[in-house]
């Protein structure tokens, strides 16, 4: 489960870095599963999918793209997916990334989070 | 008298470890000895970071030669422990 | 994605404002392996292109965003990009560097170079979205300072938009004026009135293409072992992340290398209480990164008391703690704060607008300007005058139609001899560094492409804060092979797009591990070849310069720096013996006694067709 410590961010955007670089093979952090906000002069926020119990998501995907696997974390199917959003419409964050036409759901690369083993502050942490 | 009384500087993070902006210290004449001495007291590893190049030593303004030559301290003398930095 | 280019973006796009018009075009591979990127790629454009003696205020000028192979990357501090352009303040070659997220959107969108031309009728915003170009127009923005026009561009385009603008000052063509992009600048030599000569208010942009990398494996290896350089280093893993570019200030001032009142030294109320400890204490509130960037050397400040209590910055930075403090005579570290965010406001540069201040403070007290001309007092230390004056010259008012042109041209209206005391190199203004106590330093400042630059060499670090005992901060020895050695790799560091802080960690083999994995260009897996794309575009900007009327008269320092030893400190005593230390470097260059680049050198170069 990914954490995210506000008080020790700087803004870097190393997170959404690494992530799109495992996830796509090239540069390109409007692909990442995880996306800061700035709110300049001020640090923001980084914001990704919490994995949280509630997952009004799984239900409000018609395609069934989302599910839940043995231990209760969101599995995403992009290739069932048409891009609707209504995931992001009832997270109730209201704060799930996109790349403009499809969500983009943190997979925790699989237990190795990349982005906390890259953040240079340890403002995620597992 | 084998002894100077002298005024050491820090800077920067050294400053925070070392636990102050500036001490007066009476140690030994010989720069060499004076050195072992200030590392005791200030337990903090000067002779390792100036040997790994982590800090600058400065006597009364100018950089002291490395390997630390020879040199005597005199009473007055002000001594800085400068992080190797780059430009702001 | 470009397939063919890893690591760049691998597109040109032209737009003309006369015409209301764009271009998009391949960038074109000889580009990249004799010219790498950023400052390299403008250097270049600007060579050929630009026609010869035009006025940099006409629509005839350039200006040239570029970013750099690195930019956008995981590299560290991979925030950068340049804007190039002739500079109207110096009438020679500027490149003019910022950090922050612009640099790295500018090439998301598909774009490595983006060229401006012509003058728009009417104010406008160029946007840019992936491939999509619009001229907008901009009225009601015109007149906005830059950090409502952020605002406001993001609140009607959107909230992902990266924005560089001009503010009043740009607009009304202050020779000084910056261009202010997220938060940070492209803060030197006048590109804001470039910007306002054309009536270009901002460009907005937003992408979402990726960089490829050539070496996926090999770039991580590199990445890792950078990542662990930067986080063990004394500097950008010690004091830079804890105290900014502040880090250095108290112990610059030990070696007598902060120049104090307009350069002539001495001391002033309240100069001991200043350093980094008190900054940290006084005014820091959090830590803040460019894009890319592990080190977060920059600060978010806000002043808790005082008379200037509630102000904030995201700074300051040391170089305006120097020109807005110890330069002024000032200690109060509000009036910094207020001062600098001013800057940002009217879009002014920080160093120039401080050193200009120092300047006319010195011309008060000699009583070459008076109280009625001014409008107020304007001694040494009165930070009401240093607000008042920043003030001015962001709009363009009173006094400051003036002092905004610069010190050079200021102390021609002036006279009395204040030439003698105004602090520039070819029409640039002096940072934070006097050579008078670090002699590479004078060497450095007279023989930087775009005038009195703490950038493009810093033999400060060779001479005072190192355990090299050859790098005596008073002597000449070695002094010439040193700046053209720090010349070149500067030169190529601003080409590849990432932060000069990041070579205090990273040395010249890390960089080539980095950049080859990337972009699988093998000329640069060789730190030797990339030094010498270093050295051909410091000779390229050296031709332009000597075409725009450069010559080795305009190497050299202000005539207080040769003539007025210095009263006190480790410096005492001394003034720059610069003949020699530039004889030596035109020898070392491959330039003749006149500074100018032999035949000779240009063929080794490749760069015999542009003489």
């Amino acid at each position: 489960m990914l954490k995210f410590k506000k008080d020790k961010c700087v803004g870097c955007s190393i997170c959404e870095i690494i992530c799109s670089m495992e996830h796509e093979g090239c540069v390109n952090t409007k692909k990442a599963r995880l996306r800061y906000r700035d709110n300049w002069p001020q640090i923001g926020r980084v914001d990704f999918c919490r994995n949280c119990a509630a997952k009004p998501c799984v239900k409000a995907c018609k395609e069934q793209a989302l599910s839940m696997d043995s231990e209760k974390n969101l599995q995403f199917n992009i290739d069932l997916c048409t891009g609707c959003l209504d995931c992001s419409e009832v997270c109730p964050f209201g704060t799930l990334p996109t790349d403009g036409k499809y969500p983009l759901f943190c997979d925790s690369c699989n237990g190795m989070y990349q982005c906390v083993n890259w953040c240079p502050t340890k403002a995620l942490v597992r | 008298m084998s002894k100077a009384r002298i005024k050491i500087k820090f800077f920067a993070v050294t400053a925070i470890e070392v636990g102050a902006k500036e001490k007066i210290l009476t140690v030994s004449k010989d720069l060499n000895e004076a050195l072992k001495e200030i590392e005791k007291i200030i337990n903090w590893p000067l002779k390792s970071n100036l040997e790994k190049n982590r800090i600058c030593l400065m006597l009364n303004g100018r950089a002291v030669k490395m390997p630390i030559e020879k040199r005597a301290l005199v009473d007055g003398d002000v001594m800085a422990l400068i992080p190797i930095m780059g430009g702001g | 994605m470009n397939d063919k280019l890893p690591g760049y973006a691998g597109k040109i796009l032209t737009i003309d404002l006369t015409e209301g018009s764009f271009n998009i075009e391949d960038l074109p591979q000889e580009l990249v392996e004799n010219y790498l990127g950023a400052k390299g790629f403008g250097a270049k454009i600007l060579h050929d292109e630009l026609p010869k003696n035009c006025d940099p205020l006409s629509p005839e000028n350039m200006l040239i965003f570029a970013t750099g192979p690195l930019t956008g990357t995981l590299t560290p501090a991979s925030g950068r990009s340049v804007i190039v352009t002739k500079s109207p303040l110096t009438g020679i070659w500027l490149d003019s560097n910022c950090g922050g997220s612009f640099g790295p959107e500018m090439k998301a969108a598909g774009f490595d170079i983006i060229k401006i031309k012509g003058k728009a009728e009417n104010p406008v915003v160029v946007l840019i979205n992936n491939s999509e170009i619009t001229i907008e127009a901009a009225e009601d923005l015109w007149g906005i300072d830059t950090l409502t026009t952020h605002e406001l561009l993001k609140k009607k385009h959107g909230e992902d938009y990266k924005v560089a603008c001009i503010g009043e000052a740009g607009e009304k063509q202050v020779l000084m004026a910056g261009v202010i992009a997220e938060g940070r600048a492209y803060g030197r030599g006048g590109a804001g009135a470039v910007f306002g000569s054309k009536n270009l208010k901002a460009v907005v942009v937003k992408g979402n293409n990726g960089i490829n990398i050539d070496n996926y494996q090999e770039f991580m290896i590199a990445n890792r072992e950078a990542k662990n350089e930067i986080a063990i280093s004394p500097d950008t893993g010690g004091s830079r992340p804890k105290f900014g570019t502040n880090s250095i200030y108290s112990f610059i001032r030990e070696a007598g290398v902060l120049p104090v009142k307009n350069f002539q030294g001495g001391t002033y109320s309240g100069a001991e209480e200043v350093d980094e400890h008190e900054l940290v204490k006084e005014l820091y509130e959090q830590d803040r990164s460019c894009f890319g960037c592990p080190i977060a050397c920059s600060k978010y400040s806000k002043v808790k008391k005082g008379k200037y209590v509630d102000k904030y910055v995201e700074g300051p930075e040391y170089e305006n703690v120097w020109a807005f403090g110890a330069h002024c005579g000032n200690s109060d570290m509000g009036a910094v704060v207020y001062a600098e965010y001013l800057c940002d406001y009217y879009g002014i540069d920080s160093i120039s607008a401080g050193n200009a201040i120092g300047f006319i403070m010195e011309c008060y007290e000699k009583g070459l300007v008076s109280k009625e001309q001014l409008g107020f007092e304007c001694s040494f230390g009165n930070d009401d005058a240093i607000i008042n004056l920043v003030h001015l010259m962001g709009k363009r008012e009173g006094f400051g139609e003036t002092l905004g042109e610069g010190v050079r041209r200021a102390a021609k209206v002036l006279g009395h001899d204040s030439e003698s005391f105004a602090m520039h190199v070819k029409g640039l203004e002096l940072p934070a560094y006097d050579p008078r106590a670090s002699f590479g330093m004078g060497l450095a400042y007279a023989t930087s492409d775009r005038g009195g630059c703490h950038l493009s060499a810093f033999p400060v670090k060779a001479e005072v804060l190192s355990n090299n005992h050859r790098m005596d901060p008073l002597s000449t020895e070695f002094k010439a092979e040193l700046v053209k050695n720090e010349q070149d790799w500067f030169t190529i560091v601003d080409s590849l797009g990432i932060c000069l802080f990041a070579i205090f960690a990273l040395g010249p083999n890390q960089i080539t591990d980095l950049l080859y994995s990337l972009t699988g260009q093998k000329i640069f897996s060789s730190t030797e070849e990339l030094m010498k794309i270093g050295e051909r575009v410091n000779n390229l900007t050296r031709l332009f310069n000597l075409s725009e009327g450069i010559t080795s008269k305009d190497d050299t320092l202000p005539a207080r720096l040769l003539k007025e030893r210095l009263s006190e400190g480790p410096g005492k005593g001394q003034i720059v013996p610069l003949e020699e230390m530039l004889q030596d470097y035109y020898l070392v260059r491959g330039w003749t006694k006149d500074g100018k680049p032999t035949s000779k050198k240009l063929n080794q170069l490749g760069l015999s067709d542009n003489v």
